[in-house]
């Protein structure tokens, strides 16, 4: 149990990981462009240190009261929002290869049965009503050109 | 000058505006989950090809009828729709349990429209007064008030700071990205045309407010029995009460709602403090003016009345800093100045001393102003209906949701760049809020670091042979803005301690 850290140490890590990069790319930079990304990425690495140093006393203060530090992302839940995610990336590229409108028609559904609607009735109306409503807002009304 | 004011006003697509802004915030104030923010986010591409005069009615609109919208969850489920209504929950949903829901839905109601209108006065008071201090500024005040502004964040922060100055500090690199405004230097954009400019802002708040927000109520519906239809008023429970308080109770009343609507519009003005604390601080206000304390927490209309105006007045006083200086005070407003800069409206003085601009920003205000008294009527009108909407299943509204984010997101600059940015800020803002990482930082980071960088420039071209920490010295705006950088960096404890102090008592 002592062994499992708070999430903040790894994410202060990562931070840092971030900040030696954008210090690293700021310094192939000329002198005037170069300030201001640089102080952004000193800075960045200066909280990310203070970051792990608050997680180091979280993690600290679960193991004195012999508990696991809380996980705040379940695999569980977590798994279920990565497809979900990858839908919503699917849906993105669909757009670009199948066009705006088919692609929706196929994604309100499927996301919707993904996210546990079970009435079709609803599932339709819901696709219908909403593409009607897109062409007529931002096609006919505003006239943006979709994908 | 009034003429043209409400010539400017009373077009087909300022009303428009008007209409959809008022609608539209109410149902995304009242869905628990949507909240200001999101919806402001959301319906900035819809305001792309319209007139800033309609566009910021339309916002503004939309801000302060989220804010009241979450009243009547907070009423009748005892789930506030915004943080702002949080106060209001605990009497209101008191009084729904003793059957008297219609008589706090008519207080809250008339609550939020004397704090609403109260609050588009002190606007349209205090903001030309504010402007005149601002002729004074120029590149080194403006660099300041940057600083000023990014202390704001550790305040916009809750209870860890550090998290929130790390988001800033990433708003401010992705402000870093694109050409470098005084040599033309490209930075960070790997050869990317589409980053020539830098992130536009719109896909980068609709993945971090929308998406990400998606992708947290897609974990929650992981969990066995998530999806429910929402929480019922049990069926024994009577929706009744006096709706309107009579002439007498009002006058009565009219000394709490002015203290309220005051304490709503300093608090606006205070950077980072924002509509939870004002409710807070108006339902304190309440109570601690109250004959019989006792009744409070047990459906005391007092209760739902002080917390209901201070909360919107807070937004009129929001307004005040956002539209003078160019300093959002809450993440709601930092997207609203988004919505202002698109459409040709930079924050500062000359929104106020530039004759083409005042025709523009007037008819803006007292849109807002309006605003208040349109959602009040609606409010009344749809008060024994509401309920349904609450009762909307959020896995129906999601897929909707993400749709009409991307759809946005496309339409700033027709380009599926911005598509692919909202998706990945949105996995982004996925992991800020499952590590407390605050997002609205970020969009405080975004602007202020472009100002913040210009202004020191500007000041090291203008220091000449002197030293640049000097040549600050020299200036006295310059110190005041010092000082209230330092008073921010310590406000978020004094913040907290006051919303601690409001809680006990």
């Amino acid at each position: 149990m002592k062994n499992k850290l708070h999430i903040d140490v790894y994410a202060g890590i990562v931070m840092i990981a971030f900040a030696a990069w954008w210090i690293l790319e700021a310094s192939k930079f000329p002198v005037v462009p170069r300030r201001f990304p640089m102080f952004v990425g000193i800075a960045f690495a200066l909280v990310a240190v203070l970051i792990i140093i608050g997680g180091i006393k979280k993690s600290k203060a679960s193991w004195t009261a012999n508990e696991e530090p809380k996980a705040v992302i379940q695999w569980s839940g977590f798994k279920y929002t990565l497809i979900g995610f990858a839908g919503i990336v699917l849906y993105a590229v669909a757009i670009n290869y199948i066009h705006f409108f088919p692609a929706t028609l196929i994604f309100v559904p499927l996301m919707m049965l993904f996210l546990r609607v079970r009435k079709w009735h609803q599932i339709v109306l819901t696709d219908l009503i909403l593409n009607g409503l897109i062409w007529l807002i931002f096609v006919y009304e505003l006239k943006i050109t979709l994908p | 000058m009034l003429a043209g004011v409400l010539s400017a006003l009373f077009q087909w697509d300022v009303l428009f505006g008007l209409i959809i802004g008022t609608t539209v915030g109410m149902a995304m104030g009242i869905m628990p989950g949507m909240g200001a923010t999101m919806a402001i986010s959301l319906m900035i591409p819809v305001t792309y090809t319209m007139g800033p005069i309609a566009s910021m009615v339309l916002l503004a609109s939309l801000y302060t009828t989220a804010t009241f919208g979450g009243s009547f969850t907070a009423i009748l489920l005892h789930t506030p729709g915004t943080s702002s209504n949080a106060a209001t929950a605990r009497d209101g949903y008191e009084m729904t349990r003793q059957g008297r829901g219609l008589e706090a839905i008519g207080t809250a109601i008339t609550g939020s429209l004397f704090g609403g209108v109260f609050g588009g006065v002190a606007l349209l008071a205090i903001a030309p007064l504010l402007a005149q201090l601002a002729l004074k500024f120029s590149s080194p005040e403006y660099f300041f008030i940057a600083i000023f502004g990014l202390t704001i964040i550790g305040s916009l922060s809750g209870d860890e700071p550090v998290k929130g100055f790390a988001t800033g500090l990433l708003g401010l690199a992705v402000g870093v990205v694109g050409m470098e405004q005084s040599t033309g230097y490209m930075r960070y954009t790997f050869r990317n045309l589409n980053l020539m400019n830098g992130f536009t802002m719109v896909p980068v708040l609709l993945g971090l407010f929308t998406i990400s927000q998606m992708l947290v109520q897609m974990e929650r519906m992981a969990k066995p029995g998530a999806i429910e239809k929402g929480q019922v008023i049990d069926d024994g429970i009577k929706f009744s009460g006096k709706f309107f308080m009579s002439g007498k109770e009002f006058l009565q009343r009219l000394p709490l709602m002015i203290r309220a609507a005051v304490l709503g519009v300093l608090i606006g003005i205070l950077p980072g403090a924002g509509g939870d604390i004002g409710s807070w601080v108006g339902y304190n206000e309440a109570k601690r003016s109250a004959k019989d304390k006792s009744t409070f927490g047990k459906g005391e209309v007092l209760g739902v009345l002080g917390s209901e105006t201070a909360n919107n007045a807070v937004c009129g006083g929001a307004y005040i800093p956002l539209l003078t200086l160019g300093i959002p005070g809450s993440g709601a407003s930092a997207v609203l100045m988004t919505g202002l800069i698109i459409h040709g409206l930079q924050p500062g003085v000359s929104l106020f001393t530039d004759p083409a601009k005042q025709q523009q920003i007037y008819p803006i205000i007292i849109g807002y102003i309006l605003a208040n008294i349109l959602m009040c009527i609606l409010g009344a009108l749809i008060a024994k209906k509401v309920i349904n909407v609450a009762k909307i299943p959020m896995n129906a509204i999601m897929p909707i949701v993400i749709v009409l984010a991307l759809i946005g997101s496309y339409s700033i600059n027709r380009s599926m760049f911005d598509v692919g940015v909202t998706v990945a800020f949105g996995f982004i803002g996925y992991f800020m809020r499952k590590l407390k990482f605050p997002t609205a930082p970020v969009v405080l980071g975004i602007i202020l670091g472009q100002m913040a960088e210009a202004g020191l420039y500007a000041s090291i071209q203008m220091k000449k042979s002197a030293s640049l920490l000097g040549f600050f010295a020299s200036r006295p705006i310059c110190w005041l803005f010092f000082i209230l950088t330092i008073a921010s960096i310590f406000a978020p404890m004094a913040m907290n301690a006051i919303k601690k102090r409001s809680l006990k008592v």
